[in-house]
């Protein structure tokens, strides 16, 4: 392996997409109820009374304080407030007809997170993703005798944006406890923010990890010395780039990672004839050199990037952390069986028929 | 190597192929979303084309005589369902510039045999993404004729 001595260097990419841009704003999540009414009047709810959420589905059972419950100005209108822990809030509506107890119609529910912080965008994503992946949903306040049942029918799509929006959070809780930063989530925040983010991430959690390469620029002296480190064909040749020190702007942070190295497996040099000719100069004169790795990869390697502390995360938070695979499981397998439904209605043939790829015949396309 | 591997990260655009083993409720399909969605917490996108190639199936069915009946128009409905559930690339100016870069290279045998998966990988390479196939050799056929702007093509093969 060839090493370029190269005090920096700079990498451009190729995969702008490593994360998509996710929306951040999310609507009510509405479910119709059926058959369920509360006495009135309402009784005085007092500082102690909870508000109970169990996902069996997840085996999850949460309680929360009431912090707001009141029949609104349109008497078909109750509404109520739960806060989990200072980071996130539920606000629960329930419509329905008032005659001589309140009719239950439909529950609303709005999860909005408290603070603009990673951990407040964590917990109200998981809140989100779980209404919407359960099957069922228990809603209980005994001390109004509320008892609801239901299923929130989310659109696949809403939690898995919510899905990645909880990732990102994640990722930037780690990189917060990781450096002691306290980072504010901005309303909007581009896809170059979110592959800062997962690199930061990488070099946390991994330190050693492949990412998308697309060129490698360095400059090098015009020396003798330098023209002997180049190939003089162009087939690819495995090189080391760096170290280098490596800081990371960060929704206006900056996040030292310590210093870099670049492993190439397959890197050619792009102009290699004219910067060979420019290196025989052997004036000093610094060469621009272009390197692309033909796999579109490299290897980055940080020896002393930040860590994150054992045990990172507090009990509570890590039973949220650890359902990631089954919120993802749950994810994927609706999807699965939403795609095929799409020709389940269908005979054999016509599955084959409704499937087949548009076919053009010989004299489609004929270009002189 | 205009064949480039895919990244734990990279988001994936999909063949046609994939889409209807998927829609066939083919186990390795099912499994590869799984997999796919445990690291990136969202669905493979679909391209533009793919919308076109689902729905061009069912117009055809019910464009022929008897092939409008109320089983198609269900799944049809489903279909559209499924398409509003995920991610659509548009064929944007971009991709529509890589198309026209392969598909002049591309004999005119290779044009008529794989225009939509040109399309596809030129959507895929527009918007950053990498694509799922079974088929190594038509995307190997497309990566070898890619444009200097985007030099690779990478591929997830994902197979029974």
């Amino acid at each position: 392996m060839s090493a370029l001595v190269v005090a920096e260097y700079s990498i451009k990419g190729i995969d702008p997409s490593v994360a998509e841009l996710v929306t951040p704003y999310q609507p009510s999540i509405i479910a119709s109820v059926a058959a369920a009414a509360l006495s009135i009047p309402f009784p005085d709810v007092d500082p102690e009374a909870l508000f109970h959420l169990s996902l069996p589905d997840f085996g999850l059972h949460l309680a929360a304080p009431i912090t707001d419950f009141h029949l609104g100005k349109d008497p078909g209108r109750v509404t109520l407030q739960t806060s989990f822990s200072n980071d996130a809030i539920i606000a629960m509506t329930l419509l329905g007809t008032l005659t001589d107890v309140f009719h239950i119609d439909e529950v609303s529910i709005d999860i909005r997170a408290l603070e603009d912080k990673p951990r407040a965008e964590f917990i109200t994503s998981t809140l989100f993703a779980l209404l919407g992946l359960s099957g069922e949903t228990y809603l209980q306040i005994p001390a109004i005798g509320l008892d609801l049942r239901q299923s929130f029918d989310l659109s696949l799509k809403r939690v898995s944006q919510r899905l990645q929006m909880r990732q990102t959070a994640f990722r930037l809780m780690a990189i917060e406890r990781a450096t002691g930063l306290e980072l504010s989530i901005p309303e909007s925040y581009s896809g170059e923010d979110i592959e800062t983010i997962a690199y930061i991430y990488h070099a946390i959690v991994l330190r050693s990890f492949v990412w998308p390469i697309g060129t490698v620029t360095v400059h090098v002296p015009a020396t003798l010395d330098s023209l002997g480190l180049f190939p003089k064909d162009n087939l690819p040749t495995r090189q080391q780039l760096g170290p280098t020190r490596v800081a990371k702007k960060l929704f206006g942070h900056t996040i030292d990672l310590g210093e870099e190295e670049l492993f190439l497996d397959d890197a050619v040099f792009e102009n290699l004839a004219a910067v060979r000719s420019e290196l025989a100069r052997n004036d000093g004169h610094p060469v621009e050199v272009i390197v692309r790795p033909l796999s579109g990869k490299g290897i980055v390697a940080l020896k002393n990037s930040p860590r994150l502390p054992e045990p990172a995360w507090h009990p509570s938070i890590q039973a949220l952390i650890d359902l990631e695979p089954r919120l993802n499981a749950c994810l994927a397998d609706r999807y699965n069986a939403l795609a095929a439904s799409t020709l389940a209605d269908l005979t054999e043939e016509e599955k084959r028929e409704v499937t087949a790829r548009p076919e053009l015949d010989e004299r489609a396309f004929l270009m002189e | 190597m205009p064949v480039g591997q895919v990244l734990d990260e990279t988001s994936l655009v999909l063949d046609t192929d994939i889409l209807n083993d998927w829609r066939f409720g083919k186990a390795y399909t099912q499994q590869a979303f799984r997999s796919y969605v445990s690291r990136l917490n969202r669905l493979p996108a679909l391209a533009s084309i793919n919308v076109f190639e689902a729905l061009n199936g069912f117009e055809k069915k019910m464009s022929k005589p008897g092939g409008d009946n109320e089983r198609t128009r269900l799944d049809l409905a489903k279909t559209e369902q499924l398409i509003q559930e995920c991610a659509v690339l548009p064929l944007d100016e971009q991709a529509a510039r890589i198309a026209a870069y392969i598909f002049a290279r591309l004999s005119q045998g290779d044009r008529n045999k794989h225009w939509c998966d040109v399309f596809i990988a030129a959507t895929a390479l527009s918007h950053g993404h990498g694509l799922a196939t079974r088929n190594l050799g038509h995307f190997t056929l497309i990566a070898d004729r890619l444009p200097p702007s985007h030099q690779v093509l990478r591929l997830a093969i994902w197979k029974s």
